[in-house]
């Protein structure tokens, strides 16, 4: 009985965290932005294409996805390094695509959450489900946002 | 009469809908109700237990003359005179006559009476009838008329009988209701006015009760209403910051470039940037609010040195004072500094919010920052300027939603009068306290308060 408990609880564990799957290697890492294949989540076209200018003006390549089903899709497919994925999305929510990578993707890039930090609950969840760390996308200007993200990437 | 129809089901449907009103109007009827039925109920039972009673001593009247009696049947003078005696002396005032009766023929025969008059008066055998057939002391209830008054009596017939049991003749024992009568009379009417006033207390509180009921509603309605403002913030707020953040963000791409453009348009830009500015922090005020309203804003309290983030918010706010010509000065405690228990990054949000208040509300002169221990378990930042200062008036609703100062001296001054209440509310949600002093035309002072975290001494 003890057996089977203890194989319970370990299934439990990998299925809440990101911890136990592949990600992006800590060589890879290190090397500068341009050279990684990133992803963005993000619903709102406006801000779609900001965020398209920015990464084009620091001559940064960046596959923009519209929503969650595209982004596992694109996730699922082309293995991106580095994943800024917006808490707020219309259908499956960030939050519940994270935990979805988790659960059904054997690969799962580094995910750097993009939101206003301020909801009761929700930074704690996206960490447990496996996010690197939070950015709040209102705060920061362009430069700024790859300024902090390169930040993450390395630490 | 279709009118009388709506309105009868409307009212229906009201009480149908506000089960809550149903049920008060159900008690409002029942509790003055049942004190009527309750006065009514206890004073008839009163009054029927009186008339047992009454009707009780009659009967044992009757048995102890019918005893005492049967032996004197002989001799009526000495019967006469006993009976005279009993009712005289030993028989309440009520009694009004004592009659004995013999048979004679078919009727019955007056042998002795307290009333001497009837004496030898011939009764007709229907009266008694009952009782000398079944041998039974029988009362009822009789009335009488003398001198135009009504008298209600109890008439009880008792046989006289050997011991052996062979029937002799018949007492009669007339009992007046009347003291009985006057006596349940006064306590009736004392009920009357008892229950009067109870009503009339019941009433005044259905009335009193009524009004708050009008308040109840309104309140339950306002509740509603407070939730729903609350609601449409939050959604509105949320849908706001998209739109903001994307303007902000290629606005921001056009700064970078902006050197080879004309002064004008460079000028032209700054200023756009600064009311998207003011809308942003708008739209960070109205979603702070709504989040500490609905008891959905997370604070993460860590072991921090105040001084780190008022450093840090000194270093970022100094440049926009000495732009305005101003002295801007940061005294921290040089000692050692116990941490407190707060929130970093709300923390900051304080500290900014008061910094750009002194800033903004100073015309000239100095804004002072100074951190204040005493070793008394509490830690105190204080932001000191000399602006336009305020009124005591201004002082009182300072920390309210909205409230702004509004004089000449403030007239150009922008802002939307939220920071302050959203630095109350992060204070306090942090286990602070802050205290504001002012003089008009001299400056103000700013003061936050946390209580250190205490440290064990081994």
């Amino acid at each position: 009985m003890f057996n089977s408990i203890t194989k319970m609880t370990k299934k439990k564990s990998s299925l809440s965290t990101l911890a136990n799957h592949k990600t992006i290697s800590d060589a890879r890492r290190m090397l500068p932005l341009a050279e990684l294949k990133i992803l963005m989540v993000e619903d709102d076209p406006f801000l779609r294409d900001l965020y398209q200018r920015i990464f084009d003006r620091a001559s940064i390549k960046v596959e923009l996805a519209r929503d969650g089903e595209e982004g596992f899709d694109v996730v699922k497919a082309q293995k991106p390094d580095l994943m800024l994925l917006d808490v707020m999305l219309p259908g499956i929510t960030g939050p519940e695509l994270l935990s979805k990578m988790a659960k059904e993707l054997e690969y799962v890039p580094m995910v750097i959450m993009l939101s206003d930090l301020d909801q009761i609950g929700v930074k704690d969840k996206c960490i447990n489900l496996g996010a690197k760390a939070f950015i709040s996308k209102n705060d920061v200007s362009g430069p700024e946002l790859l300024r902090k993200v390169e930040e993450i990437l390395k630490a | 009469m279709q009118f009388i129809k709506n309105k009868i089901s409307s009212y229906i449907r009201f009480l149908a809908d506000n089960q809550q009103v149903f049920l008060s109007l159900l008690l409002i009827l029942l509790v003055p109700g049942i004190l009527v039925f309750n006065t009514v109920f206890v004073v008839k039972s009163m009054d029927d237990n009186m008339n047992y009673e009454l009707r009780l001593k009659a009967e044992m009247a009757g048995s102890i003359v019918a005893r005492y009696s049967s032996d004197l049947l002989g001799d009526p003078t000495q019967l006469q005179a006993k009976i005279k005696l009993t009712v005289d002396e030993s028989l309440h005032s009520s009694t009004r006559k004592v009659t004995i009766m013999v048979p004679e023929g078919e009727n019955f025969q007056v042998l002795a009476s307290s009333d001497q008059s009837e004496i030898s008066q011939i009764r007709p055998q229907l009266q008694y009838t009952v009782a000398w057939h079944q041998h039974a002391t029988i009362a009822q209830l009789v009335q009488t008329v003398q001198n135009h008054q009504t008298e209600r009596l109890w008439q009880v017939v008792t046989p006289i009988a050997t011991p052996t049991g062979s029937k002799l003749g018949l007492v009669e024992i007339l009992v007046s209701t009347a003291d009985m009568d006057a006596r349940t009379q006064t306590v009736l009417v004392n009920s009357v006015l008892v229950l009067v006033a109870s009503i009339g207390l019941v009433l005044l509180l259905i009335a009193n009760n009524a009004r708050l009921f009008q308040y109840a509603l309104l309140f339950h309605k306002l509740q509603e209403v407070d939730k729903m403002k609350d609601n449409f913030i939050s959604i509105a707020s949320h849908e706001l910051k998209t739109p903001v953040t994307a303007a902000k963000g290629f606005l921001s791409l056009v700064e970078q470039e902006k050197q080879v453009l004309p002064a004008e348009i460079q000028s032209d830009i700054n200023k756009a940037n600064m009311s998207l500015e003011r809308l942003s922090d708008l739209v960070n005020d109205l979603l702070n609010v709504s989040r500490i309203e609905q008891k959905r804003l997370a604070i993460d309290p860590v072991p921090t040195d105040i001084r780190t983030v008022v450093g840090e918010v000194f270093e970022d706010l100094s440049g926009s004072a000495q732009k305005k010509g101003l002295t801007i000065e940061y005294h921290p405690f040089t000692g050692e500094l116990p941490p407190v228990l707060i929130d970093p990054a709300k923390f900051r949000q304080i500290m900014v919010n008061l910094l750009t208040n002194a800033i903004k509300y100073t015309i000239s002169g100095k804004v002072e920052v100074n951190i204040i221990f005493e070793d008394l378990g509490k830690v105190a930042v204080s932001v000191k300027d000399t602006g336009i200062g305020m009124s005591a008036g201004d002082m009182e609703k300072l920390f309210t939603q909205f409230y702004r100062v509004r004089n000449r001296k403030a007239r150009d001054i922008v802002g939307t009068g939220l920071g302050l209440w959203i630095t109350k509310q992060l204070t306090e949600m942090m286990d602070g306290k802050i205290l504001v002093e002012s003089i008009e035309d001299v400056g103000s002072r700013f003061t936050v308060v946390f209580s250190v975290i205490p440290t064990k001494k081994k």
